[in-house]
C-alpha cells in the first residue's frame, strides 16, 4: 500500500476502527513511517477531544469511599518483610556468642564474595542505566521531531507537498508540510542515501524565477531525514519544493543535480 | 486544575499516598464517569469502570509519562478501553441495560467541550453516526458498514472526512 493510502487510514486508526488488512498494513507503517506516526498522533488528539466533549457526571457519593477503602492497603509492599530478619539476626547472634573462629572466617569470606557479586551487579545495573538513558535520549529526540511534524499538521491551514525522486531508479521520496501563514515548514524524507563526503542536500523553495535556498541537511544511514526549514518569505507563495546535492555548507543558487522535486498542492 | 498541581498529585500517588488518590478522584472522576456512562449507558457499569480506572491509576501512577500526553488523555484512554471491554462482554451476553442518560445536573460544560460539541454538530448526521459508532461503541469500520448496511468504502470515507473536518474546525488544542 502506498504511503498516500496509508496516511488516509490514520483517522480511522486513531479511533481504533481499522480491521483486517488495513489494520495490518497501518501497524507495519507505524514502525517505519514518521509521517504515519505524526498523522496518527494528530488524529488521536482529535479523538481525545471527542471524549472531552462528553458531559462530566459525578459518580455516586459512595463511590469515592469504596475506592479509598479498596486502595487503603498499600498497593505493593514498600519494605522488606520483617519475618526474614529474625533468622538472620538469630544466626548472627549465635555466631557472636559461639565465637567460633572458623565460622566467622567463613562468614567473612562469604561476605566478601557477596560484596564482589553485588559490586558486579551494580556495574551491570549502571551499564543498563547508561543504555536506558541513551535510549531515552534517542526516543526523546524522535518524539520531539514527531511533535514538530504533528504540530504543523494540526494547523488548519497546513499544506503538504509530495516530492518524488528525479532519477527513475532512486527509491527516495519526501514530503514537505508547511504553514503558508507562519512560513514554518518541515521536510520528511525516506530512501535518501547519505550524501557523499564533502556534499550536502539543500532544499529550495521555488516561488518566482529564482529558487530560494531553504537550508541544508544530511540523511541518516537508513535513508531517513527530518529537516525543519528556516522560515523564508517565498514559502508563503511556493509553487515547487526541490532538493539538490550541493557542496558542503550549501550554495546560494543550485549547482548540483536535482534529487527530489514536487509541486505545492 | 493547573498542571503543577496535577503533577504533584501524581507524584504523591506514585509514592503511595492514599489521600492523594481522593484528591485526584475529586478532580477527574466526573470526566471518567461521564465517558464511561456515555459508552455503557448504565450507571452501575459506569461506576464499576470508574473504580477500575482509579485503582489502575493508583497502582501505575509511577508509569505515567507526561511526554506521551496529558493526564486527561491517559485517563480517557484507560476509561474508554475498559468501558468498551465491558460493553463487548455485555453485548456477547446479549444484555440490554436500561438507558441511563446523563442527568440534567451534569457539571456544566467547559468552553472547549462546547466547541467540540458544536464541531460535532457541524458534521452531517451520517458522518456523526459513523464517528460515534467507532468512538463510543468501539465498532470497527467493517462492523459499522454491516450495522448501517453501507459499503465499507463509504464508511471509511465518511469517518475520514468527519475527522478531517473536526481537525480543521478545532485546530490545535489550547494549552
Amino acid at each position: 500500500m502506498k504511503e498516500e493510502d496509508l496516511l488516509e487510514l490514520a483517522p480511522l486508526a486513531a479511533l481504533g476502527a481499522l480491521d483486517g488488512g488495513d489494520l495490518t498494513a497501518f501497524e507495519q507503517a507505524l514502525e517505519s513511517s514518521l509521517l504515519c506516526r505524526a498523522e496518527m498522533a494528530a488524529f488521536e488528539a482529535i479523538a481525545l477531544r471527542i471524549a472531552l466533549s462528553v458531559d462530566r457526571v459525578p459518580p455516586a457519593r459512595d463511590a469515592r469511599r469504596r475506592l479509598l477503602q479498596t486502595a487503603g492497603a498499600p498497593p505493593v509492599a514498600r519494605t522488606a518483610p520483617r519475618g526474614r530478619l529474625v533468622p538472620a539476626v538469630a544466626v548472627a547472634a549465635a555466631l557472636v556468642l559461639a565465637g567460633g573462629y572458623l565460622m566467622v572466617r567463613a562468614e567473612r569470606n562469604a561476605a566478601r564474595r557477596e560484596t564482589q557479586r553485588v559490586r558486579a551487579e551494580i556495574a551491570t545495573l549502571a551499564e543498563d542505566a547508561r543504555r536506558a538513558r541513551t535510549s531515552a535520549e534517542d526516543l526523546g529526540r524522535r518524539l520531539a521531531e514527531e511533535r514538530v511534524v504533528r504540530d504543523l499538521m494540526t494547523r488548519p491551514k497546513a499544506r503538504t507537498a509530495v516530492l518524488g525522486a528525479t532519477a527513475a531508479d532512486s527509491p527516495a521520496s519526501a514530503r514537505v508540510v508547511w504553514d503558508p501563514v507562519s512560513r514554518e515548514a518541515v521536510l520528511v524524507a525516506s530512501g535518501l542515501e547519505p550524501a557523499p563526503a564533502g556534499r550536502t542536500y539543500e532544499v529550495w523553495v521555488i516561488a518566482g524565477a529564482a529558487p530560494v535556498p531553504a537550508g541544508t541537511f544530511q540523511s541518516a544511514d537508513d535513508g531517513s531525514a527530518l529537516f525543519r526549514l528556516p522560515p523564508v518569505e517565498a514559502t508563503g507563495r511556493v509553487k515547487t519544493f526541490a532538493v539538490t546535492l550541493e557542496p558542503a555548507g550549501g550554495v546560494t543558487a543550485p549547482t548540483g543535480p536535482m534529487v527530489l522535486a514536487g509541486p505545492a498542492a | 486544575m493547573s498542571a503543577p498541581t496535577t503533577e504533584t498529585l501524581l507524584r504523591r500517588l506514585a509514592a503511595g499516598e492514599t489521600a492523594a488518590l481522593g484528591e485526584f478522584y475529586d478532580v477527574f472522576a466526573g470526566l471518567v464517569n461521564g465517558l464511561a456512562l456515555r459508552i455503557l449507558r448504565d450507571a452501575a457499569d459506569a461506576e464499576d469502570v470508574v473504580q477500575e480506572v482509579f485503582l489502575q491509576v493508583w497502582r501505575q501512577a509511577a508509569r505515567f509519562d507526561p511526554t506521551r500526553g496529558s493526564v486527561e488523555a491517559w485517563l480517557c484512554t484507560i476509561a474508554r478501553t475498559r468501558a468498551l471491554d465491558r460493553l463487548r462482554r455485555r453485548t456477547a451476553r446479549r444484555e440490554d441495560p436500561e438507558d441511563d442518560a446523563p442527568p440534567a445536573s451534569a457539571t456544566p460544560k467547559s468552553a472547549e467541550a462546547l466547541a467540540v460539541r458544536k464541531a460535532l454538530e457541524g458534521l452531517t448526521p451520517d458522518q456523526r453516526r459513523a464517528l460515534e459508532l467507532a468512538y463510543f461503541e468501539g465498532l470497527t469500520q467493517s462492523e459499522i458498514a454491516e450495522r448501517l448496511g453501507e459499503p465499507l468504502g463509504t464508511i471509511k470515507t465518511r469517518i475520514r472526512t468527519a475527522m478531517i473536518r473536526l481537525r480543521d474546525v478545532l485546530g490545535p488544542r489550547p494549552s
